[in-house]
């Protein structure tokens, strides 16, 4: 006997009796979905651009504050969208059991693009929440899967935006809602629902970047106002194997390349330089943020004594030997920025080891890995 | 299937050009850094996180969503939206609470009892959510006996 692929596939799509398997709750999700996709796409280029500036690109200094906004919002976001995906495959997921499969090639193209997206979008928000809590349980290196799987699940999102453009304008159009329409009572029970889980998932972390929200933040892997001095810290100087040498009585700072005269200066050599301050907020790639007032030296005023050239660039070197996080590039901008410091003190207080004794920069928009801590050397270029 | 539910139109082969061109420059940046996207890793992550929602998370959200349809009416939006709460809480705490991303030299990372702030955070969603099931009792009782007095 023949078996009736169709036949099964049709009666195991009507057991989905709830109303809220159709297009208007699909249409509503679809399109949170798409400003949040934005969002993290947008914040998340702005972050890697940032890290890894194209020949195009000037990372600006002003507003001070304006990568603590993007990549909070990235993270916050990130979060966000983790309820509203779920909804969104449980709202659609008797779609998977469609026979036939698909009509023709261009619907094949269409359905096939949903590996990629559905995938990507699962993987794009699992690793991100692990990276925020420092945990990598895979073997491939997080920033560039992250970033190019990125690339992939919008390709696949504005491959399925197209395909599903007219079904979604189509199912959020008035006429479509009032016309008896008998899902309407439990889809807004569905959608308020959804609102709560996604106001109570922000309200449980992202006050790990709003300061005011910090005493909600119960879920978040930081808090601003815990760690050494008051502030969370990414990398330790243990971690950074870095205890001794930011210790020595012979540490000395040095300015070099791309200069009149080369300095070596010790710390008292330093602390006789014109002191400046400002209060910048570190503002962590994982999503945290604090704002701290900072003291120390203005690079620019290190760059005058050694004669550089208006409009180089620095090469900020730490002590610490290994990992891509110890240098970092000041473009000209911040490195003539008033407020870019060579920091020694933190709200009035020297350093901690871990905040980057002796010497750490400070400067505005940046992200957290690009402040780099136990700095020992300035390249001009 | 509706009608306008196939893929036709400007919109789609607008969406399809761009989006397959996107696709692709992702690709081809996955596998031009295969050193530090280990490919086939990666596909496997993919993959494996469509399968594991397809296969295991969603037959399990069936069968709860089954069983909670099988409760009286007013108590059904409000169970939901305590265990999608739930679910959710533990979700995003998880990590933290298990230690997986814990490092002893700094402290300042997960810094809370998680154990601690899951259940804060998951009774104070189930209160609210007790007092949405009763509200909607007492209305459905009120309802009945305006529906008994007409009669």
């Amino acid at each position: 006997m023949r078996y009736d692929v169709a036949g099964r596939a049709e009666r195991l799509q009507r057991r989905f009796t709830s109303p809220l398997h159709e297009e208007r709750a699909a249409a509503l999700l679809g399109l949170a979905l798409g400003v949040s996709f934005t969002v993290c796409f947008a914040t998340g280029l702005y972050s890697h651009w940032a890290q890894h500036p194209p020949s195009w690109f000037v990372l600006p200094a002003r507003p001070a504050g304006l990568y603590r906004v993007t990549q909070g919002l990235h993270v916050a976001t990130g979060i966000a969208t983790i309820p509203l995906l779920l909804a969104k495959l449980w709202t659609v997921f008797p779609n998977l059991l469609r026979w036939p499969a698909f009509e023709d090639v261009a619907h094949a193209v269409e359905r096939v693009s949903l590996l990629p997206l559905i995938g990507g979008s699962l993987l794009l928000l699992f690793t991100g929440l692990a990276n925020i809590n420092g945990w990598y349980p895979w073997r491939f290196n997080f920033v560039v899967t992250h970033y190019w799987t990125a690339w992939i699940t919008i390709g696949a999102l504005i491959v399925h935006a197209g395909a599903r453009w007219t079904t979604t304008w189509h199912a959020l159009r008035p006429q479509v809602r009032t016309s008896g329409d008998a899902a309407t009572p439990d889809r807004r029970v569905f959608l308020a629902t959804l609102g709560g889980a996604v106001a109570l998932v922000t309200l449980a972390t992202v006050g790990e970047t709003v300061s005011p929200l910090r005493k909600l933040a119960l879920l978040a892997p930081r808090r601003p106002d815990t760690g050494p001095q008051g502030f969370p810290v990414n990398r330790s100087a243990i971690a950074a194997g870095v205890t001794t040498s930011a210790r020595d009585p012979a540490f000395r700072l040095r300015v070099e390349g791309n200069v009149r005269r080369h300095l070596t200066l010790t710390l008292d050599d330093i602390a006789r330089l014109p002191r400046a301050d400002a209060t910048l907020p570190i503002a962590c790639v994982d999503g945290w943020s604090t704002s701290q007032r900072w003291t120390g030296v203005r690079v620019r005023d290190l760059l005058d004594i050694a004669g550089a050239r208006r409009g180089a660039t620095v090469l900020v070197e730490s002590l610490q030997q290994r990992r891509s996080y110890r240098s970092s590039e000041l473009n000209h901008v911040q490195a003539r920025d008033p407020d870019t410091l060579l920091a020694t003190h933190v709200n009035g207080e020297p350093l901690h080891l871990d905040h980057g004794y002796p010497l750490r920069l400070i400067g505005p928009d940046r992200p957290g890995v690009m402040q780099t801590k136990w700095v020992t050397r300035l390249v001009v270029r | 299937m509706s009608a306008r539910d196939a893929p036709r139109g400007r919109a789609f082969w607008i969406g399809l050009g761009v989006g397959l061109a996107v696709m692709a420059y992702g690709f081809a940046g996955l596998l031009a850094h295969a050193d530090a996207t280990r490919p086939s890793q990666a596909l496997i992550w993919l993959v494996g996180a469509d399968v594991l929602h397809d296969a295991v998370f969603v037959p399990v959200v069936l069968a709860i969503g089954w069983l909670v349809g099988r409760l009286p009416a007013p108590l059904r939006w409000p169970l939901r939206a305590s265990l999608v709460g739930t679910a959710l809480t533990v979700a995003i705490a998880w990590i933290p609470l298990r230690g997986y991303g814990r490092i002893t030299d700094n402290p300042s990372l997960a810094p809370l009892d998680y154990g601690v702030a899951i259940v804060s955070v998951v009774t104070g969603v189930w209160c609210v959510c007790a007092l949405w099931a009763a509200f909607n009792v007492v209305a459905a009782r009120r309802s009945r006996r305006a529906t008994g007095v007409e009669r």
